[in-house]
């Protein structure tokens, strides 16, 4: 090796131990413990004041100076890039007293599983444990400190690693001992979160001094207390580490909601992911009337936190269960690399048996008369050999309180496979396949999205701080629907039956990533489906076929269609896909608000009228249909009884984004302006990143002469709004691109067929069947 | 004349001192801080890096974001070196990056350096081993410990000697793991 140069630098403020027992300091503070032993504290703070010799003292002052000295320490070589004592930007992360907070403040988990044992072998293998030194996050953000500067991965640590913001670790000429990496997100990050600031994310939480216990008064006593102290007041330890906020779901938005603000990619605030939002338009949250189904009530911890029995010894676990401190979701691939075979079982357990998704191989269309059969198993129909063939496949989001995929939507894979094949297993078409060398078929139906920098190119290895853009964008909503559309030919030799399967696959990670991060030379990862339907077709003439259990009945499969084709902006296949419904289930009120709807997003009033005033008649009480009755009044100048319609919807649905909204524009359009002010107020509340409630703030403030918040609004509309010219960049990327620029129309097809596509006997105004 | 050597050699001196140039910047190790280390060694610690004076060959370039005149020490094989001087004499923690052009054989190579068997180690790079005495006694008898561990392209080798621990067995303590760990984080 050819050296350059080699130095000794000296590196004396480097120690081990806390930093704080020497010299005149340490005499202070030791000076400080005496008198406080003497006095007359509470036996359990004198009992195990001094314990640790690193964060051991009880005594508040003594505490206070600890922390000061430390925070004195840190500061003085702390990058405050982003603005004096702001020590998370451009993350959000926030500790109580506003300063750096010693890591050892924070108790090892270790010390949590002397007494919780379950909690602590579920925590190990978990993502939360794992959520800093994963490879497959240190790849990306490695490549962030080593192009941008550490400074800028406090934007991803304020979740990843809170441990390491709020002590000042991320800073050029760090002087913090970082063996709390390997923990991650440990017991007492969580367990220490006093409050969040708002549902803004990128670290919304303000972090308590971690306290295992409280005083008599039920005031937190920061400090790590023997095992003994403990026990013997299990209720205040209860108190002190347990609150309600940990059951909400607004405790996981958090960290569970990102976006990418300008301090970090230095051009505007741009939406990262955006799960508790998910969560809150799903049904599961209940919170707003415009979802296509209802359903219990169900926060992240109902599914992520479920109970089962422990197995170990567990003072957290009730009736003999506890709620999974696994946190069970979609990442297969940090146990596959560690080996944690439990943590992968129960993923993929978990992964397979939500009944999350229905896949409903739903209809064929033959070339010869561009005829929709459907839905598949209850019409007769006959096919040739020869016959060129598109199959229509419905993917609806059933039962998942968010979108599939909701976050970091460029690493994850998941796709459509279909396959067709012949009587003897032969294949004859096959789409979502995975190639030799791990990679997934680049023409694959694929729920991601393809974010864009300046240049048209695909943001590669989770650069996020370079997206201008977002090509496209495949995931399905909670509670909705997608179709994809597959073209093959039936052999001219073809008998018997053929077997055509759609399944919905998912890798964690996509096989690129994985290969960024590992090189090629690594195993293959798991794939895991989630779900899948067969059907079999015979060349010739086929019959009606019994459901089998997992199929959605009729009009729920004529609902989805709908429900695909309106989120495809084909309206006239919507509302007949939507008329089949109530053909169906005349009492269906829905049916027939699903149908206003596709007729509103046509700009039908007239006949959105009609359907909504059916669906009232049916179900007096709809928020869904009232709330869409009152666009439909607000288009035929009903002002007042459209404002009434929507203060019906918010009475309901006081955390109704789009109740809210469209009440504020209806009040401001009648200048009605305080009440304007209180419904965007109100959406900004549940939503702060609603530019829609930006602007109209704006314009009230400034109408009422408050100009300054006025301003504060349109610049918060100006950094949130999306940029006019960022499309450019992904058409750019589109045009470099042709093997799946496809994905970003609406309506496409996937074929291997020549001709430019089967026909829609529809669109030529040949009827659906 | 004299007085002017005099003078510029002085504020050559100052401005090393003063300029956050590339000298200081290679003084930090890039695989591990010297708090890290510090903390494993027991105390106060003195770093020595050493760096060539070429970047690996190939080294991914981030041109959306590199600016050119930041020195990227990632794409060095940097090796460091953290000492704690004890009554006893020293405790170090030694990290030496390679940059393997034939993974596979170079790899495979590197491990001859162990003079015993090798234990792999789960869950640092892409593949890591500890090695181990060959009468089987583990390589951190007597203080000393050593991992060669490989992410990608690119292998350590870590080196380690200090007070030996009580019930240091023949399975890696768990905090040298962490180091090994550490240091494979940041060459991902």
């Amino acid at each position: 090796m050819r050296l350059s140069c080699l130095r000794k630098v000296p590196v004396s403020t480097y120690s081990s131990q806390p930093g704080l027992a020497r010299g005149l300091g340490a005499a202070v503070i030791l000076a400080v413990v005496a008198l406080a032993s003497l006095l007359p504290f509470p036996k359990a703070v004198r009992a195990y004041a001094g314990q640790n010799p690193a964060y051991g003292s009880t005594d508040p002052a003594v505490q206070e100076s600890q922390r000061k000295q430390y925070a004195d320490k840190v500061g003085q070589s702390y990058n405050f890039a982003f603005g004096s004592g702001k020590i998370s930007v451009p993350g959000n992360g926030a500790v109580e007293g506003g300063t750096f907070l010693q890591p050892e403040a924070f108790p090892d988990a270790t010390y949590c599983g002397h007494c919780h044992k379950e909690a602590y072998h579920q925590w190990e293998q978990s993502l939360h444990r794992n959520s800093f030194r994963t490879p497959f996050y240190r790849a990306s953000v490695n490549i962030l400190i080593n192009t941008k500067g550490i400074e800028f991965s406090r934007h991803c640590d304020s979740c990843h690693n809170p441990v390491a913001v709020l002590a000042g670790g991320l800073t050029q000429n760090s002087v913090v001992d970082r063996k709390f990496d390997q923990d991650g997100l440990t017991c007492m990050t969580c367990h220490s979160v006093q409050r969040v600031q708002s549902t803004l994310g990128n670290g919304g939480y303000v972090m308590g001094v971690p306290s295992v216990l409280v005083d008599e008064n039920g005031k937190r006593m920061p400090g790590i207390p023997p095992d003994s102290e403990i026990l013997a007041h299990l209720d205040r330890h209860s108190k002190a580490v347990m609150r309600d906020l940990l059951h909400t779901p607004e405790f996981c938005a958090a960290c569970h909601k990102a976006n990418l603000p300008k301090t970090l990619n230095e051009y505007k605030e741009i939406r990262a992911f955006t799960t508790f939002d998910e969560w809150q338009n799903s049904k599961f949250s209940q919170r707003n009337p415009l979802t296509f189904y209802q359903g219990d009530f169900t926060t992240c911890q109902g599914c992520h936190m479920k109970r089962a029995p422990n197995l170990l010894p567990e003072p957290g676990a009730k009736d003999g269960t506890f709620v999974s401190h696994r946190w069970p979701a979609g990442n297969s691939a940090v146990p596959y690399y560690y080996g944690f075979g439990e943590q992968l079982e129960k993923t993929v357990e978990f992964l397979k048996t939500g009944n999350y998704l229905n896949v409903d191989i739903f209809a064929l269309r033959k070339a010869s008369d561009g005829k929709m059969i459907a839905p598949l198993g209850t019409q007769p129909f006959h096919l040739d050999a020869g016959e060129s063939v598109e199959a229509t496949v419905v993917i609806q989001n059933k039962n998942i309180g968010h979108s599939l995929i909701p976050e970091v939507r460029d690493l994850y894979e998941a796709w459509v496979e279909f396959m067709v094949t012949d009587s003897e297993g032969k294949e004859i078409y096959h789409s979502g396949f995975i190639k030799p060398d791990g990679m997934l078929d680049e023409r694959a139906h694929s729920f991601t999205n393809r974010p864009v920098n300046t240049s048209g190119f695909f943001v590669d290895n989770h650069k996020v701080w370079t997206i201008h853009s977002v090509a496209y964008d495949n995931s399905i909503q909670a509670g909705r629907s997608t179709m994809v559309r597959y073209e093959f030919q039936i052999p001219e030799n073809a008998h018997g039956e053929l077997r055509v399967t759609a399944r919905v696959n998912y890798r964690h990670l996509r096989q690129s990533y994985l290969n960024n991060v590992l090189g090629k030379d690594h195993p293959l990862y798991p794939i895991v489906q989630l779900s899948a339907r067969t059907r079999t077709l015979n060349v010739g003439g086929n019959m009606p076929e019994a459901a089998e259990a997992s199929d959605n009945p009729e009009w729920m499969r004529w609902n989805n269609l709908g429900i695909s084709y309106l989120d495809q902006a084909q309206y006239a296949e919507a509302v007949h896909a939507f008329n089949e419904v109530v053909k169906l289930r005349p009492d269906y009120a829905d049916g027939y608000t699903n149908i206003g709807l596709a007729n509103i997003s046509w700009e039908k009033f007239g006949s959105a009228r009609s359907a909504i005033e059916t669906a009232l008649k049916l179900s007096p009480e709809s928020a869904r249909a009232t709330f869409y009755h009152a666009l439909v009044e607000r288009r035929d100048g009903q002002t007042a009884a459209e404002i009434e319609d929507l203060k019906k919807v918010v009475a309901k649905f006081p955390q109704s984004r789009d109740a809210r909204r469209e009440l504020g524009i209806s009040l401001y359009q009648q200048e009605r302006l305080e009440e304007a002010q209180e419904q965007f107020e109100a959406l900004q509340a549940i939503d702060p990143d609603d530019v829609a409630a930006h602007y109209n703030l704006s314009l009230v403030y400034r109408r009422k002469g408050m100009k300054e918040k006025a301003k504060e609004q349109l610049a918060f509309f100006r950094l949130k709004k999306v940029d006019p010219g960022a499309p450019t960049y992904s058409q750019e990327f589109l045009r470099q691109h042709p093997e799946i620029s496809n994905e970003s129309k609406l309506w496409h097809a996937h074929s291997d067929l020549e001709h430019g596509g089967i026909a829609d006997a529809t669109a030529q105004g040949g009827g659906q069947q | 004349m004299t007085r002017t050597v005099g003078w510029m050699a002085a504020l050559a001196i100052v401005g090393c001192v003063l300029l956050p140039g590339e000298c200081r910047a290679q003084a930090k190790c890039p695989w591990l801080n010297a708090a890290t280390a510090a903390g494993f060694l027991g105390g106060d610690v003195q770093v020595a890096v050493a760096a060539p004076k070429e970047p690996v060959a190939g080294a991914k370039s981030d041109s959306s974001t590199y600016q050119a005149d930041q020195v990227r020490m990632d794409r060095f094989d940097v090796s460091c070196e953290f000492t704690r001087k004890v009554d006893s004499g020293s405790y170090t923690l030694s990290i030496a990056v390679t940059t393997m052009p034939e993974p596979a054989r170079e790899f495979a190579a590197m491990l001859q350096q162990c003079a015993g068997a090798t234990i792999p180690i789960r869950g640092v790079g892409n593949e890591a081993f500890q090695c181990v005495r060959a009468s089987g006694e583990p390589a951190n008898a007597g203080g000393q410990e050593q991992v060669i561990a490989r992410v990608r392209d690119r292998a350590f080798l870590l080196k380690i000697r200090r007070a030996a621990a009580a019930g240091a067995s023949a399975e890696l303590r768990n905090d040298t793991r962490n180091i090994a760990e550490q240091v494979a984080g940041s060459l991902f």
